[in-house]
């Protein structure tokens, strides 16, 4: 059973105690039942005076005693009211405090877990950023070579093609003889392997 | 019987034209039975038959093994390929014949190309190899070297 609960059941049972009292208040004791064997019982008679007197003292007795006890009810109402107005106020600040703590701990729990996540993200793309970059330069790198390798390659193709044009049968192998020469030397061993080879 | 190979005679062809020339000289000398004016020969003929023995150089079976001996090398002998840019002069033909036969093999053929493509230089085939010296060989592997002269220039 909760807190809550148990404070409404204390104050449904104040009420009823109050009620109870107050009611009790209000009317005066019920007559006593007529007695139903008059005749076997005998009864001490009273004059009408000593009677009236007697109920009017009881009455007074009565409600001075009500009075008394209404009063001192009254005060441990009071008492207790304001225990409960204390317990109440306390029990609802750390209600509301735990709420409080347990709601800021969630946000900063949250708050903490979207930075981290934040941070993740900005990792990746930042290392994203980087591989792409590095492809992109190893890409633009390659296509530069190979362009570079085509130029070479073009501007060396027109250059033989020039030379042996120009050339074309004017070529003077007497003053190449050296290089011919040179050119058989070098390959001296190879040739002699080939034939040998061969042989 | 192997013939001492003048360096005037280098190429197949040239071996098989000698030594059908030699042959017709061959029976010239053996229909006449006396001595034939060798100026009619080839230089190369006549370079080949001033190898024989003076006493054999008018004998019909001397000449006909002479002969027999260069169709022999033509079938046998080993073969050089030289491919030069434009057609090289006897002279420069016998140097190169002569480096050959005494730096590689003695009784070897030679063959010369024409290939103004080359541009210049040489290209050398063997049996089972080719080697280009050529100049154009040499500026396709050097095209890098040619951008840096341009860029120089």
């Amino acid at each position: 059973m909760g807190m809550y609960e148990l404070i409404g059941i204390g104050l449904l049972a104040l009420n009823l105690v109050v009620l109870t009292v107050v009611a009790t208040r209000k009317s005066p004791p019920p007559p006593p039942p007529p007695d139903p064997h008059p005749e076997s019982v005998p009864q001490p008679q009273l004059s009408p005076e000593v009677r009236g007197r007697l109920e009017q003292q009881a009455a007074a007795t009565f409600e001075a005693a009500i009075a008394k006890a209404t009063g001192q009810f009254g005060k441990d109402l009071d008492a207790t009211s304001s225990r409960l107005n204390a317990l109440i106020v306390k029990l609802t600040t750390e209600i509301v405090e735990r709420e409080l703590k347990d709601y800021k701990e969630g946000i900063e729990a949250a708050r903490q877990a979207a930075i981290d996540s934040l941070g993740k993200v900005q990792a990746e793309t930042m290392e994203r950023q980087k591989s792409l970059q590095r492809d992109i330069e190893a890409e633009l790198s390659e296509r530069r070579k190979q362009l570079m390798e085509r130029v070479d390659q073009r501007l060396g193709e027109a250059a033989v093609a020039y030379i042996v044009e120009s050339l074309g049968q004017g070529a003077d192998l007497g003053a190449q003889r050296n290089w011919l020469l040179d050119s058989l030397e070098r390959h001296k061993a190879d040739l002699k392997k080939d034939l040998a080879d061969e042989a | 019987m192997k013939p001492k190979l003048p360096d005037s005679l280098y190429s197949v062809d040239q071996v098989l034209a000698v030594a059908e020339e030699l042959h017709q000289y061959g029976r010239q000398v053996a229909g006449r039975g006396s001595k034939v004016d060798t100026k009619e020969l080839s230089p190369a003929a006549a370079d080949l038959l001033a190898t024989l023995p003076a006493g054999q150089r008018d004998e019909s079976p001397a000449i006909e093994e002479l002969r027999e001996g260069l169709e022999e090398l033509a079938a046998t002998a080993a073969v050089i390929t030289l491919v030069l840019a434009a057609s090289p002069s006897a002279q420069l033909k016998q140097e190169l014949t002569s480096w050959l036969r005494t730096n590689v093999r003695p009784r070897l053929l030679v063959n010369f190309h024409v290939d103004p493509e080359i541009a210049g230089g040489i290209v050398i085939r063997s049996t089972n190899h080719i080697f280009d010296n050529s100049f154009r060989s040499a500026l396709i592997a050097n095209q890098a070297q040619f951008t840096k002269v341009l860029g120089r220039v």
